[in-house]
């Protein structure tokens, strides 16, 4: 696995070979920093953003300093979070296809309803990318990665009013999405 | 469909949701599982049933050709670790048999992997089961109470369960109840101790990484029983204990089951309940309507139960946690229910204020009637400190609403004058003045006189009680002569007034009260009980013992209607009719009465506390009259040492155990070390009073006595003299413990030959006691041979 700050340039500049190494590489450290968040303090106090910014700081240490921006980390974190998720939430449900009557445990119901729910919402997204592909990207920040507005507006470097927008009219976007895709 | 997964972009719903927990569990994703077939120790592998936070489950077969058996397996990938210790405790636990738990049949480590093979239970989750079987709420709480039994079956074998949750009990096909997992966590080791248990259902203290003990699996019992309460059974995680999600259950009911709940699930171990079996107790009671210990006569109940188990200072931060629970409990339950039922706009005004009262009640019934020492007397003077929180923030939360927060302070100042701490107690009631100063309502300014009056009382600034207590009594005229606040003024007046004189003035007073309280409050009413208490205790102040006897008498039958038996006012009346009953020489009586009081006493307060002491005082006393010096000198002494162990040196308690022993030693002619005692006790009570405190007074005339029948008669002069100095400058003119402190130095002067001087001692003495005693009365006869000379 190569150096994170170049795996990063190359996956922005179009190489999925390095954007999957991205994913690999942050799921490492977001197991590693959640094992020892939960394990501190319980589910109930653990923060999501906390822990993206936490991974940050331990790759941004790792690489040169300067060459990767912190504010654009962010948005590639939350679209690596949103890969994450979603591979997630298909191996998931195929586990759940194959392995028949399992006795289930605690979250296991809740996790497999919001598996599903993933898979539908990441294919609206999709379709919204054809709309308008900044919605998708404030949709990541705001939805995978926990950001703030503000935080969002910076990591997408817009103004926070536009973030604001944007996001407001992605969420009309995909509802109208996802209404016509359980009508049709 | 689409609505739900349009949730999903609400802030938190994802990535605080269940699937990004397990992605972070990492389950799915590295299950590689063993291929069918694998061997483990004598057991082969048939196929994974499924996956936990600890691990994989298979189904697996024993195939030695010895027998077949079918088992789970459940296996756990460990780095590192004791294997040794693994192995000891594996056995132990294989030994465990309870129909209700899991066998652990044989386990092992192969490559790096920790396996363990248990009885294969077919079965569903119990929450499952309880949504699916439509239980009803005490069927639950039943199904619970087995899965308690087989918790505690462990305890009692020093084992812990560390990871109960729903998916860890099952109920199988018969309908039995099944623990799985008993155990494993703890085989698992403490390195990856994040894994080994289910982070959402650990306890405090697994979550902090610290020992963990049986209070730990009482925590996810409780959890446990909140789940099973839902009235929703899809939620996965054991979720916020919050009443309003349960099924329907009764407000009252509800409170209770509540109290049970919070006090098993306390932060702090050291609040939760003794134990498993006490928790189990306690629902046991719930569903039997009988009172619930966490919550049963209110809080205060459940506050004195805590103190039992933690008799002294120790306690201060358990109860404290409880306290505010108490209150947290009180208020969220209490809000919620009105906010739900107050629609209109006047109608939620009203609600408002009737909310306010029952608070405040909680706050005097509850709260108060603990903290009043008649009623516990071991109480811990540390509440005082969170009564002081509540204080404070009292004047911001309730700014704005001064008549609410004047009641409250009130109140809170009432709790304080009973823990004793009366600057703080002066504090509140100054802070409720301020309050109240611009509100034109007479009923909180009655209040306030009435218990700022009963606060001065206990401080001895009588002629103020007085003062305050006579403006109360002047408002609650205009309520009429029938209102409860009116008799109450009434009794504590004619209370303070007999403070002041020592007069009989109080007793017809009180008595003429009686049958007004009696007419307007009922026979049973706590003021009615009160008031008859009190008059006891006058009518035996002034050696009426044979009508205080009386009085005492009908206090215990109604006390014991109203309260029970087993009562803490009950069974101080008891004790006191035991005194009334030696004073009157019926010892038989009174040695019976003793020992069921102190029996009751001990009960309810533990042992050794100021209460059971001071019954074994009154015991020892009554041995002592009874002729059995030997042993009542030696309760005496193991009274004094577990006073002074409980106290310290510098308490009340411990010099009247001084004085008693002192009293006994005499009687058997040891005057040296009565002499001793005394003079311990005198130091005491030095500390604790000013110089002419009846108690110290008395001490001193005693301890003349002693010196005078030691034949150190110069010594015994010098003490007898001053106790006179005293008495003469600080007790009322009719005290008889003036007469007693002139008979004593009479007696002194005699014995050193000062004939005339002993006569006009006697005078003075008889003019005091004549008052007091009828002329055979003992000690006028023998005041009467002094004067003859």
């Amino acid at each position: 696995m190569g150096d994170i700050t170049v795996l990063l340039q190359r996956a922005r500049d179009g190489d999925q070979g390095a954007w999957d190494d991205v994913v690999a590489l942050i799921y490492h450290d977001l197991k590693h920093i959640a094992r020892r968040v939960i394990g501190r303090s319980g589910s109930a106090t653990f923060n999501p953003t906390g822990l993206v910014h936490d991974c940050y700081l331990r790759l941004s240490k790792a690489g040169p300093t300067g060459v990767l921006n912190r504010d654009h980390f962010l948005a590639l974190a939350a679209r690596a979070m949103r890969q994450l998720m979603l591979n997630h939430a298909r191996d998931r449900l195929a586990a759940k296809r194959g392995g028949g009557a399992e006795h289930t445990e605690g979250n296991e119901i809740e996790a497999n309803a919001q598996a599903e729910d993933l898979i539908e919402l990441d294919q609206a997204l999709r379709q919204l990318a054809g709309v308008d592909e900044r919605m998708v990207q404030v949709v990541e920040c705001r939805v995978f990665a926990g950001l703030s507005e503000a935080e969002t507006a910076a990591a997408l470097e817009m103004p926070l009013r536009s973030s604001q927008r944007l996001y407001a009219a992605a969420r009309e976007q995909l509802a109208q999405i996802l209404t016509d895709a359980k009508s049709s | 469909m689409s609505s739900r997964a349009l949730q999903l972009l609400e802030p938190g719903r994802l990535l605080g949701g269940a699937l990004f927990q397990s992605l972070l569990a990492g389950q799915a994703s590295e299950d590689d599982g063993l291929a069918p077939g694998t061997r483990l120790g004598v057991f082969s592998i048939v196929r994974k049933i499924g996956a936990g936070g600890m691990g994989v489950v298979y189904l697996a077969e024993r195939d030695d050709g010895q027998y077949q058996q079918q088992v789970a397996i459940k296996c756990v990938s460990q780095s590192g670790g004791d294997s040794s210790l693994f192995r000891r405790e594996r056995q132990i636990l294989a030994q465990m048999r309870h129909p209700h738990i899991a066998r652990l049949i044989d386990g092992g480590e192969t490559a790096g992997t920790l396996w363990f093979a248990m009885e294969l239970i077919e079965g569903v989750r119990i929450d499952e089961h309880a949504h699916s079987a439509a239980l009803s709420v005490a069927a639950r709480v039943r199904r619970l109470l087995e899965v308690c039994d087989a918790i505690s079956f462990a305890h009692e074998r020093l084992l812990l369960h560390r990871d109960l949750k729903p998916a860890n009990v099952l109920i199988d096909s018969d309908g039995r109840v099944k623990l799985l997992d008993f155990g494993i966590a703890a085989l698992v080791g403490d390195a990856e101790a994040s894994r080994a248990y289910s982070p959402a259902w650990a306890s405090p203290e697994q979550r902090a990484g610290e020992d963990v003990g049986p209070a730990s699996d009482q925590y996810q019992l409780g959890l446990l029983l909140n789940v099973l309460l839902r009235a929703d059974s899809r939620s996965a995680g054991p979720g916020e204990i919050d009443p309003q999600l349960w099924l329907a259950i009764p407000a009252a009911r509800r409170a209770e089951l509540m109290a049970i709940l919070l006090r098993a699930t306390a932060a702090v171990a050291s609040d939760r309940y003794s134990s498993v079996a006490a928790f189990r107790d306690d629902l046991l009671a719930w569903l039997a309507h009988r009172p619930v210990a966490a919550f049963a006569g209110g809080w205060a109940y459940a506050l004195r139960t805590l103190l039992r188990r933690y008799p002294f200072a120790s306690s201060a931060a358990a109860m404290g946690s409880l306290l505010l629970l108490a209150i947290v409990v009180f208020f969220s339950l209490r809000l919620k229910d009105e906010r739900d039922r107050a629609q209109a706009e006047a109608e939620r005004a009203t609600r408002a204020a009737e909310t306010a009262t029952s608070i405040s009640r909680f706050l005097q019934d509850d709260v108060f009637a603990f903290a009043d020492p008649n009623t516990s007397q071991d109480v811990d003077f540390k509440v005082g400190a969170l009564l002081k929180r509540a204080e404070a923030s009292l004047g911001t939360r309730l700014a704005d609403r001064p008549a609410i927060a004047a009641e409250l302070l009130i109140t809170i100042g009432r709790s304080q004058r009973g823990l004793g701490d009366f600057d703080a107690a002066q504090r509140s009631f100054a802070a409720a003045k301020v309050r109240l100063e611009n509100l034109a309502d007479a009923n909180l300014q009655l209040q306030w006189h009435l218990w700022h009056g009963e606060l001065l009382l206990a401080r001895s600034q009588t002629a103020d009680a007085i003062d305050d207590l006579q403006q109360a009594l002047a408002i609650a005229q205009t309520l009429g002569e029938t209102h409860p606040l009116y008799l109450e003024a009434a009794v504590r007046l004619a209370v303070a007034r007999f403070d002041q004189t020592q007069g009989a003035a109080a007793v017809s007073e009180l008595s003429a009260l009686l049958p007004k309280i009696e007419a307007a409050l009922g026979q049973d009413a706590p003021l009615t009980i009160f008031a008859l208490n009190r008059l006891a205790i006058i009518l035996n102040s002034v050696e009426r013992v044979t009508e205080a006897e009386t009085v005492r008498s009908e206090h215990l039958l109604r006390a014991e209607r109203a309260y029970g038996a087993e009562h803490s006012t009950t069974l101080t009346g008891r004790l006191n009719r035991a005194v009334l009953l030696r004073k009157l020489g019926r010892l038989d009586e009174a040695a019976t009465e003793a020992a069921s009081a102190s029996a009751g006493l001990r009960k309810v307060f533990g042992h050794p506390s100021i209460a059971s002491l001071h019954a074994q005082n009154v015991e020892s006393n009554i041995l002592r009259d009874l002729g059995q010096l030997d042993a009542a000198i030696a309760l005496q002494e193991q009274t004094l040492a577990a006073r002074i162990e409980l106290l310290g040196e510098v308490h009340d308690d411990v010099a009247f155990s001084l004085t008693n022993l002192a009293g006994s030693l005499a009687v058997q002619s040891r005057y040296g070390e009565a002499s001793v005692h005394l003079q311990r006790a005198l130091a005491i009570r030095a500390q604790l009073y000013p110089a002419d405190h009846v108690d110290l007074i008395t001490n001193l005339s005693t301890l003349a006595d002693v010196e005078r029948l030691h034949g150190r008669l110069a010594i015994a002069e010098a003490y007898a003299s001053d106790a006179v100095a005293r008495a003469t400058r600080g007790l009322a003119a009719d005290r008889p413990e003036r007469g007693n402190a002139w008979y004593r130095y009479a007696q002194v002067l005699q014995a050193t030959g000062k004939a005339e001087a002993a006569k006009s001692a006697a005078e003075s003495a008889r003019a005091v006691l004549i008052r007091h005693y009828p002329p055979s009365h003992p000690r006028i006869v023998a005041i009467d041979a002094l004067r003859r000379g």
